[in-house]
């Protein structure tokens, strides 16, 4: 049984009573831009780990790919992640400077339901001025952020409640809620609350550049033993990779604190991972994912990113069949139909796959559902387009 | 682009194909979208065979409909190979947004079976798109979004297409229609067998001959575009295939 069975989106960015139903081992959602195809993938990013504002923070800075220098502030990149509708915003005052998120799903998943709100908020701050010794007053904005959840244990059902009533709590976080305010300008706290934090991990188009987090995922999968099955899917890229490991850099003055991943090839002998290229580093990064995921959930945006075409069919396969064996259900974004068909090929029964393509409308997203039996007979009989 | 009304029928065959798009054009006043025009409505884009199948029919020609429009209407003759109308009909609906369509409609062969049977075998298939399908045979029904199904030769008997097209043969070309059906009958009973005729065969046969007299070399579906079997002796002669255009008449104008 899936971790999801179905899942129901009635806001979140600019998603609308999504109903994801019927959710298969692999979820590919497609659509034209800006459809919501990578909203999904974030909802259900912040759906694994609610009561946690990193997690907030990070999905929603998860698509700018600047310097966190040159990012907005932690409260503006939150907001963002709520419905906004500025033809209802100039019709309803009421809309202003609020907000409201709400996911409910099926399945075994710990959570069946998620609210969160959040409300624009200012404060007069007054500050001593040491050269004239008066006081100077200055306008905070922020934005105050409530969020509960329900889980599978909870005998409350009926989360939509919550948006209409938000508990009124000080500053907290407690085993099914938060409540934070975040002030523009300060230093964000972020506290942390593991109660329902579920396996879900993310892969997006650039993930696989940030190093730091390849040395730990490599060293899972080693103590897993799964090396050789990591080494298995780059094969598919490039048949002369033999090994891989984490080696220190002796050019380096500070050897022992400086470490690269090297992959030992056949003909260019032991080479550094960042020679090779993107395809190369971003499999090894969704194969690395797919161990630290294990019984949990998979998001990859844009699944064909930097893999060949011709190398779509057996990287899909060792990832179709390792998702099975690691019981691990994927949700991934394409633009692409070779992706679509290699992954076709790749899986062969009514659950292996699910297409959802999604289609903004007013006042709802639309989705049209297609099982593989279906997919199969649109692609590959009448070779009709899916994706829109 | 003008914005038309979206209509779709689907039909079992080729020549299904040609006889209904002849039919539109020369009694309905609808004109054929050719390869090349850029007004094709953006329903029928969907249609549009992308990437040679995978599943190794490498040979296989994917389908696309034929399109006719008048400055009001557009519609798509949609061909979903005999028996396997149902199941190809259905995956293309299921992959549309049907709302989009103003009229629906199939035109089948009775073959062996009661018209009635076949209209509610279809009516059952396409319930799940339109629930208001209408499946009495030779009927439409409906305002705003008008469905009905047409089940040849004439909604009572059995046959098929080649049946109604005998009709209109005899009336269009009946001298080599007799001449025809003479050097069909010179075969006998054996030979028929040994051939593995079904039923209509001979009707097709008699048919394929006369479409080869008068276009040879060249595919039934080509004859029956470019020569007279519908055309207003035809129309005014044939009550079938009267009926049949007022079917299409109601269900698309």
């Amino acid at each position: 049984m899936p971790a999801l069975e179905s899942l129901f989106i009635e806001k979140f960015r600019g998603l609308q009573d999504l109903q994801l139903n019927e959710l298969g081992r692999i979820n590919l959602m497609v659509g034209t831009n800006n459809s919501g195809k990578t909203s999904v993938l974030e909802a259900l990013s912040i759906y694994s780990d609610p009561l946690n504002l990193r997690e907030w923070w990070e999905t929603s800075n998860s698509r700018i790919q600047e310097p966190r220098a040159t990012r907005s502030s932690v409260s503006d990149a939150i907001k963002w992640l709520f419905p906004h509708n500025h033809l209802d915003e100039m019709h309803d005052d009421s809309n202003l400077d609020v907000g409201c998120i709400s996911l409910s799903s099926q399945g075994t998943f710990p959570l069946v339901g998620l609210a969160a709100s959040y409300e624009q908020i200012e404060e007069l701050r007054f500050s001593q001025n040491d050269t004239k010794a008066e006081e100077r007053a200055a306008l905070t904005s922020g934005i105050e952020l409530s969020v509960k959840i329900i889980s599978q244990l909870s005998n409350e059902k009926d989360h939509t409640k919550f948006i209409a009533n938000p508990p009124d709590l000080e500053d907290t976080v407690s085993k099914d809620r938060l409540k934070i305010q975040i002030w523009d300008g300060e230093r964000v706290r972020f506290p942390r609350s593991s109660a329902h934090n579920f396996l879900v991990e993310t892969v997006t188009p650039v993930s696989h550049r940030l190093e730091d987090s390849q040395f730990r995922l490599l060293s899972e999968a080693r103590y897993q033993n799964f090396k050789s099955e990591v080494i298995d899917l780059l094969n598919s890229v490039d048949s002369g990779i033999e090994d891989i490991e984490i080696l220190a850099d002796l050019s380096s003055a500070s050897a022992l604190t400086h470490f690269s991943i090297y992959i030992q090839h056949a003909t260019l002998g032991l080479a550094p991972l960042d020679t090779f290229g993107d395809g190369i580093r971003r499999l090894l990064h969704i194969a690395l994912k797919v161990v630290r995921v294990k019984g949990g959930v998979l998001l990859i945006d844009e699944i064909e990113s930097t893999i060949h075409t011709e190398a779509l069919q057996s990287s899909y396969y060792w990832l179709a069949k390792w998702c099975e064996e690691m019981d691990v259900q994927l949700f991934a974004t394409t633009h692409s139909l070779e992706a679509v068909d290699a992954l076709l090929d790749v899986t062969n029964s009514q659950d292996d796959l699910v297409l959802f393509r999604l289609e903004p409308s007013i006042g709802k997203t639309k989705v049209t559902r297609h099982d593989w039996s279906r997919l199969k007979i649109l692609r590959e009989e009448l070779g009709q387009e899916v994706r829109w | 682009m003008v914005s038309r009304r979206l209509a779709l029928i689907g039909v079992e065959g080729n020549h299904d194909q040609a006889f209904l798009a002849k039919i539109l054009r020369k009694s309905l006043g609808f004109t054929a979208f050719k390869d090349g025009e850029d007004d094709l409505d953006d329903l029928w884009r969907k249609f549009i065979p992308v990437y040679p199948p995978k599943s190794g029919k490498f040979h296989v020609r994917l389908n696309f409909p034929s399109i006719l429009h008048t400055d009001k209407v557009s519609v798509a003759i949609y061909v979903g190979g005999g028996s396997s109308l149902t199941q190809s009909l259905s995956v293309i609906l299921s992959n549309l947004d049907c709302s989009q369509l103003s009229s629906f409609g199939i035109v089948a062969d009775s073959d062996k079976k009661l018209p009635e049977q076949v209209a509610v075998t279809y009516s059952t298939a396409f319930k799940e798109f339109f629930p208001e399908f209408f499946s009495t045979p030779g009927e439409v029904a409906g305002e705003s979004f008008r469905s009905g199904i047409y089940v040849l030769p004439d909604n009572t008997s059995e046959g098929v297409l080649e049946t109604l097209l005998c009709k209109c043969g005899e009336v269009a070309y009946p001298d080599y229609m007799k001449r025809a059906s003479s050097y069909i009958n010179s075969f006998s009973a054996e030979e028929i067998k040994k051939l593995k005729w079904k039923p209509y065969d001979r009707e097709k046969a008699t048919i394929a001959t006369v479409a080869s007299v008068l276009k040879p070399g060249k595919t039934n579906t080509v004859s029956i575009s470019d020569n007279k079997w519908i055309c207003q002796q035809t129309t005014d002669s044939v009550p079938e295939l009267f009926a049949l255009t007022d079917f299409l008449k109601k269900l698309l104008l």
